[in-house]
């Protein structure tokens, strides 16, 4: 007992001196910290050691290094974009708030309407000497991704396009030209029943996250709208019931089409066991380097003669620095990691496609697009890209969640129209 | 010895229970040897060209050391308080009599009900006001007492014969002598297996040390885990199982180690006549 007595008054002491200490760096939000007279920007970011971490923590150390006036340190947050943003609900409820966070498109709505910002215009027209950066620097397509009626919210930084990739062998096998990739959906249904028919393999498998992202490229591909001007769901149409019909035969009908969760689907691909996939152009370095066959890859199939428009994903850069001195800072660190040397480095480590356009005439990025063709098809999608599509509110969060489950019901066999229609409404109902 | 058939039959399904059981186990560590596209090409237990590469890159990317003892001053400071604050508290609510005895225990017993989701912003913003975000000791704070180790406990302690303790009340032996030579040597058992499982459940802790912590140098291994993970980018498989099989590790030992005890201690702690 002596014994166990001891352990306790020690930790006890042990926990008070902490909490003592910790008292001091509590309060005050709206003055920047300073470390050694640097002001301290933090950078709230979601990527991992093995996809983008180490590029990230190279322009940190870059801006460091360049200058003596601020210090920038990033902080990793797991689980993506609805981790961080969990991350970021619970700073901004307890008086803080990081200098940058990193916003995924689908959350630009939600995060413009309940979190504090600064927009990039308004740090543009503060910065003397360089006013116009934002229209001298970006293409207003590009703006407008993180962009909400007028307001420009944030910069965008990544964006990743959906892409069809394809394993050569399993075309070979099925009797079709690898050369020739299909450019239609309805080739894309040929083909897979082809390679079902000749090898037994699945033909097709398209990335099934809970959300709406691929079948958003899907259905507006035919000309569906998401959201109409008004800011209703207008989805429940003719063009999403026939996209969504084609995707269903291929699943149900020819039973050429795999229907399972994202990370068995893709392993599937990796092992050889799914001619076609169709995924993000963020995981080029990851499929690559998983399957045992020369991937191949070609752009997002249209339907007969329409227009393609794919959702961009990806995210944007959002400034939620509190006092105007750590806001300056940030832009500072913003500017710098937008030079095309650093995008470059970042296309090139992800896959991402970069928010300006000089950067494809960097030759590393020349080079890298020699070594992985997959790239070139990603960045020749850039002018198709249009904003993946953001519900107001809190119903951003959910919305995703239901475009979901609605294709999952049309996938185990319900009448698209039906599960259209419904989900639709219910939305409607949400948004009201 | 003979074996009867019936006993067989729940040897084979034991063995086929262990069989799944272990298997995942045995998956991790198999995968934290493969190359990135073996992984994916082949289910096989055995590795075809066995490489150290992942544990290479956990070892090269992430101070590997400094988030174990991480890891572990949370876990062991959790699972001691918790003990230390259990036993007390059980031991008061057998042992001692007091008005609102019954209630006040219910009252603790309840909030075993209310979800960790519901405390976990409020935790957040008191441990921000004192400054505990980002440090280890912050994520242990608001874990250092649990009211399903005083349940337990007492439903444990309630088991301890009255005579016992009324002896030692004749030999005017106070309250700390008597929870020290008769209540915990009787208990240690228990006490030994709420704190196992005390230990794993904060080893492998995710969701509060995720919103808690903001630098790699305060991270914890589940964190670390997930610096290998990305929906988006995709995920570095071996590298991702040899964290999950270096983190299963001490766990394991820990059990291993306590398993002999907690059987020993059961075979002395009869009573005598």
């Amino acid at each position: 007992m002596k014994h166990l007595m001891k352990w306790l008054c020690l930790l006890l002491a042990s926990v008070m001196t902490f909490a003592l200490a910790g008292c001091g760096g509590g309060s005050a939000p709206k003055e920047a910290t300073k470390e050694n007279g640097k002001t301290v920007v933090t950078f709230w970011h979601v990527y991992t050691k093995n996809f983008g971490a180490p590029v990230i923590k190279q322009m940190v150390d870059d801006f460091n290094k360049s200058q003596d006036k601020i210090l920038v340190k990033e902080v990793y947050n797991p689980d993506m974009y609805p981790g961080l943003m969990k991350n970021l609900q619970a700073d901004v409820a307890s008086g803080k708030a990081p200098s940058i966070a990193m916003i995924g498109y689908n959350y630009l709505d939600y995060f413009n309407e309940n979190f504090q910002y600064v927009s990039p215009e308004e740090l543009a027209k503060k910065d003397t000497k360089d006013p116009d950066y934002l229209s001298k620097t970006f293409l207003p397509n590009v703006l407008g991704l993180a962009k909400t009626g007028d307001t420009q919210v944030g910069l965008p930084f990544s964006i990743s396009a959906p892409l069809l990739f394809y394993n050569p062998d399993l075309f070979t096998a099925a009797g079709l030209d690898p050369q020739a990739a299909p450019k239609t959906w309805q080739e894309v249904q040929d083909y897979a029943k082809k390679i079902h028919d000749a090898t037994g393999e699945y033909g097709f498998y398209m990335q099934e996250y809970q959300d709406n992202w691929a079948t958003q490229g899907l259905l507006t591909s035919n000309g569906a709208v998401i959201l109409d001007e008004n800011k209703k769901a207008a989805f429940a149409s003719k063009e999403s019931e026939e996209a969504y019909q084609l995707y269903a035969d291929m699943v149900l009908k020819d039973q050429s089409a795999l229907h399972i969760a994202a990370d068995e689907g893709i392993a599937s691909f990796y092992s050889g066991k799914v001619g076609m996939l169709l995924g993000t152009s963020a995981k080029i370095g990851t499929i690559t380097q998983s399957s045992s066959f020369n991937v191949m890859a070609c752009p997002f199939p249209a339907f007969g003669d329409k227009k393609v428009e794919i959702p961009a994903g990806g995210n944007f850069l959002a400034v939620t620095a509190q006092s105007e001195e750590e806001q300056q800072a940030a832009w500072e660190f913003i500017k710098f990691i937008m030079q095309p040397k650093y995008l470059a480095a970042w296309t090139i480590n992800t896959g991402y496609l970069p928010p300006r356009q000089d950067v494809v005439n960097e030759p590393s990025v020349q080079e890298a697009i020699a070594k992985t063709p997959a790239l070139k098809v990603a960045f020749d999608e850039l002018p198709s890209l249009t904003p993946w599509v953001a519900f107001p509110g809190d119903v951003g969060v959910k919305a995703e969640k239901m475009f979901a489950d609605m294709r999952d019901r049309i996938l185990s066999g319900e009448a698209p129209a039906t599960a259209l229609k419904e989900t639709q409404d219910e939305l409607n109902q949400l948004l009201k | 010895m003979k074996i009867n058939s019936s006993e067989i039959k729940w040897h084979l399904l034991f063995i086929i229970l262990v069989l799944l059981l272990i298997y995942p186990l045995l998956f991790s560590l198999s995968t934290s040897f493969k190359t990135m596209s073996e992984a994916f090409q082949s289910s096989s237990l055995i590795p075809a060209d066995p490489t150290f590469s992942a544990y290479d890159r956990v070892f090269t990317t992430i101070n590997f050391v400094q988030i174990l003892s991480n890891t572990f001053i949370i876990a062991a400071l959790v699972t001691i308080f918790k003990l230390v604050t259990s036993v007390f508290a059980a031991y008061a609510f057998v042992f001692f009599h007091f008005k609102g005895k019954t209630a006040l225990y219910f009252l603790l017993i309840s909030t075993i009900f209310i979800p960790f989701t519901v405390t976990m912003i409020p935790n957040y913003i008191t441990l921000s006001k004192v400054g505990f975000v980002d440090s280890i000791y912050g994520v242990a704070l608001p874990q250092l007492a649990d009211a399903t180790g005083i349940f337990l406990l007492r439903q444990y302690m309630k088991g301890i014969p009255m005579s016992l303790m009324e002896v030692a009340e004749l030999e005017r032996a106070s309250h700390l002598t008597r929870l020290r030579t008769i209540v915990v040597p009787l208990i240690r058992p228990a006490i030994l297996s709420i704190g196992i499982i005390f230990f794993i459940n904060s080893w492998n802790e995710y969701v509060w040390p995720a919103i808690m912590i903001k630098s790699e140098v305060n991270y914890t291994l589940s964190l670390a885990l997930q610096m290998f993970v990305s929906s988006e980018g995709g995920t570095d498989v071996p590298v991702a199982m040899a964290v999950a099989t270096l983190t299963m590790l001490l766990p394991l030992g820990l059990y291993a180690v306590c398993q002999k005890f907690i059987i020993g201690t059961f075979a002395q702690s009869g009573i005598k006549g």
